[in-house]
């Protein structure tokens, strides 16, 4: 419940005060600095349920559901890449994705958190973010955004819809324990 | 330097958890200055070691896929943007910085930029046309053939032909290694860019210079008048954590890490700057693109990305009523989309038409300055407040960019404001206004980020002298985009290359000469 409470006071700290998503950072972590401190971990169930929500209405190619797997893979994606920002990175954007989670909680108009409106909702609630007047609120979305269609346009099950044929000179993949480069 | 290290590559990973080394000389950063200059250096049989954030990735580790590619070819993960999010600034990292992933576009400085720079800042910049011109043959610059020019290019040649604008191609450093796969941002499988990577790190390394990868410089020991050493965390590059430390004693340094990351440290490392030039005059050269439907295919990620220009809105001169560099542009799936506004179904029918759009990048010649400081780790702060006559500019590049595209044979263009734009006529043209331009409409993006330490003759007027000499610390030199004293409306790889050139055969005369004298190597 401390976590609920924390966010809900950054919620109404954000939509009242914050100018730039700095200013955002900067107050959630004050209030909560957990999430920060957490940035190279796993995500845990609720990042993981949150991620998979705004991907799902974010990505969604028609009005058919994007599929288990593909939502599983940008999720992996999303987690994977948080991981290699700087720490402070991480920690802002997985503090966003609790307030995108409660925003509409506190202010509605269903008061309901993010995951548990219905789809039409969440859309609405989502359009909100895309729209708003206050550019901190625009730019939490556009990272939001920018992160989850870097998982899925990534993805090969994305590239026919689109016409796109992918690498002209596929490689297999360096395994990821080993990592670039080399000593030479 | 321990002969060990001599004439390698070597990763954080091997070096952890402690190197303690020295060397004549230590450069930060390895991108067109630092690269350039390390070779330069090396040549003159110098002892170097070159520290690069990044790691040595080579052509067979190039897979053409955004999300294992961008990752760990741009500083941040291709995430990094002024506080306020909303200008994205697209740097590179790794061994050749960003040549590795530009999309190799060279133009000198112009002539009125060059003249502008002697007449406000003292600098005499003797020779540095034949220094172009040496650069531009070692890169095999050359005009990019009329056979390269793609379906997106031409569709800006063709709007610049049907408008009577000024345009045309635009010069590359590529060789015909180049197989035309157009992924160039997202490094060369094909090794076919005449970059930093292949073109001056090699022989830097044959020549006996080493290069540490994963590796950030954190400060850079002083006494107030000589660099004694730079101090930094070496990291493992799967998962961009700490793993160890290291410190490095050297006669000199020169400082290469962009007109961002250079600043911030100068900053963190509390280097003598009484005149508050460091950090300063920020330049980004912001872009914003426009988006062109055909009938017809276009596919414009196959091929040279880009290779067509439109200067008929850029002038030099200062307050100059048309600041714009019109470009072509395109990007792969994930890259575009991130661009195109809205989201869900919306946003997928625009995603469904990648296949037959154009693309087209106003880029404005800004005079705004910003402001870098150092933030957490890699993390900088970089402050851009656009200023209302380059909010006109981009107003104006977005009009003749939506004109250039119709006048191409685009259907119609979209203009990704918030609220999207959708242009058809002459009079949606004309409702593209200033008032519409805010912050987050359009997306900016920015890749030529220039000018936070200047070169000058006076230390009241920048941070170092036309040789890249630090007014005030002796034996520190500076040699990437910091260096430009205003924007040069363009893409800035030749001039960096250039000036990287000078000042590695400054710092060779100044170390190999007996000057500065006494200094504190190990």
């Amino acid at each position: 419940m401390t976590r609920v409470r924390a966010t809900l006071h950054a919620i109404r700290e954000f939509d009242l005060q914050a100018t730039s998503l700095g200013a955002l950072a900067g107050s959630l972590k004050l209030i909560d600095g957990r999430a920060t401190s957490r940035a190279f971990e796993p995500f845990d169930a609720l990042e993981v349920e949150i991620t998979r929500a705004l991907a799902a209405r974010i990505c969604r190619p028609s009005d058919d559901p994007l599929p288990d797997d593909a939502l599983d893979r940008i999720v992996r994606f999303v987690e994977d890449y948080l991981a290699r920002l700087p720490e402070a990175q991480a920690g802002i954007f997985r503090n966003l994705l609790v307030v995108f989670e409660y925003q509409p909680l506190v202010f509605g108009p269903k008061r309901r958190r993010f995951t548990r409106l219905d789809p039409g909702a969440q859309d609405e609630n989502l359009e909100r973010w895309a729209t708003a007047p206050q550019t901190a609120r625009v730019a939490a979305f556009n990272g939001v955004k920018t992160i989850c269609m870097l998982g899925w346009y990534s993805d090969p099950a994305s590239w026919d819809a689109i016409g796109y044929d992918g690498p002209s000179l596929p490689r297999t993949p360096r395994p990821d324990d080993l990592g670039p480069g080399a000593d030479l | 330097m321990s002969d060990a290290l001599f004439g390698k590559v070597i990763r954080g990973r091997t070096a952890a958890p402690t190197l303690r080394e020295s060397a004549d000389v230590v450069v930060i950063g390895t991108g067109a200055g630092g690269s350039m200059a390390l070779y330069e250096l090396a040549r003159r049989g110098l002892r170097c070691i070159a520290i690069e954030r990044g790691s040595m990735i080579g052509p067979a580790e190039m897979n053409q896929l955004e999300d294992r590619m961008i990752p760990h070819l741009f500083a941040e993960s291709g995430a990094r943007a002024t506080v306020d999010r909303t200008v994205n600034i697209l740097q590179g990292q790794g061994v050749g910085g960003s040549t590795l992933h530009n999309t190799n576009l060279c133009k000198r400085a112009p002539a009125p930029i060059i003249a502008r720079w002697r007449d406000e800042l003292g600098l005499a910049l003797d020779g540095l046309e034949d220094d172009y011109a040496a650069v531009e043959a070692m890169l095999k610059v050359r005009t990019v053939p009329e056979d390269r020019v793609n379906a997106n290019n031409h569709i800006l040649a063709r709007g610049i032909e049907a408008l009577g604008y000024r345009g045309g191609r635009l010069s590359e450093n590529r060789d015909d290694r180049c197989q035309q796969s157009g992924f160039c941002e997202l490094g060369c499988a094909y090794n076919g860019k005449t970059n930093a990577f292949r073109m001056l790190i090699p022989p830097a390394v044959e020549a006996g210079a080493t290069v540490l990868t994963d590796a950030r410089v954190d400060r850079i020991e002083h006494d107030g008048a000589q660099a004694t050493s730079v101090r930094g965390r070496l990291f493992d590059p799967t998962r961009n954590r700490p793993i160890g430390e290291f410190m490095i004693s050297a006669r000199a340094v020169v400082l290469a890490g962009s007109a961002t990351g250079s600043a911030a440290l100068h900053i963190a490392s509390g280097l003598p700057d009484p005149h508050g030039r460091a950090g300063v005059g920020l330049h980004l050269h912001p872009g914003a693109a426009v988006l062109g439907l055909h009938d017809d295919p276009v596919e414009g990620w196959r091929g040279i990305p880009q290779s067509v220009e439109c200067t008929e809105f850029l002038d030099f001169d200062p307050g100059a009523a048309h600041r714009v560099w019109i470009v072509s542009g395109f990007a792969h799936p994930a890259g575009a989309a991130a661009l195109l506004p809205g989201f869900g179904p919306g946003h997928a029918a625009l995603m469904r038409q990648y296949a037959r759009a154009s693309v087209a990048i106003a880029m404005v010649h800004d005079e705004t300055e910003g402001r870098v400081s150092p933030g957490e780790g890699d993390n900088l702060r970089i402050r851009y407040a656009m200023n209302d006559d380059d909010r006109a500019q981009v107003a104006l590049g977005l009009r003749e960019t939506a004109r250039l595209l119709l006048a191409g044979g685009a259907r119609r263009v979209v203009v990704p404001l918030n609220p999207p734009i959708v242009v058809e006529t002459e009079r949606d043209i004309e409702q593209l206004t200033v008032d519409l331009i805010r912050p987050c409409s359009p997306t900016f993006t920015a890749v030529h980020p220039m000018s936070t330490m200047r070169m000058s003759a006076s230390p009241e007027d920048g941070v170092v002298d036309e040789s890249g000499r630090h007014h005030f610390i002796d034996n520190l030199w500076i040699a990437d985009g910091s260096l430009l004293p205003t924007s040069i409306g363009g893409p800035p790889q030749v001039t960096i290359y250039t000036l990287g050139r000078r000042v590695g055969r400054a710092v060779a005369d100044a170390l190999t000469a007996g000057q500065p004298a006494a200094l504190t190597a190990e």
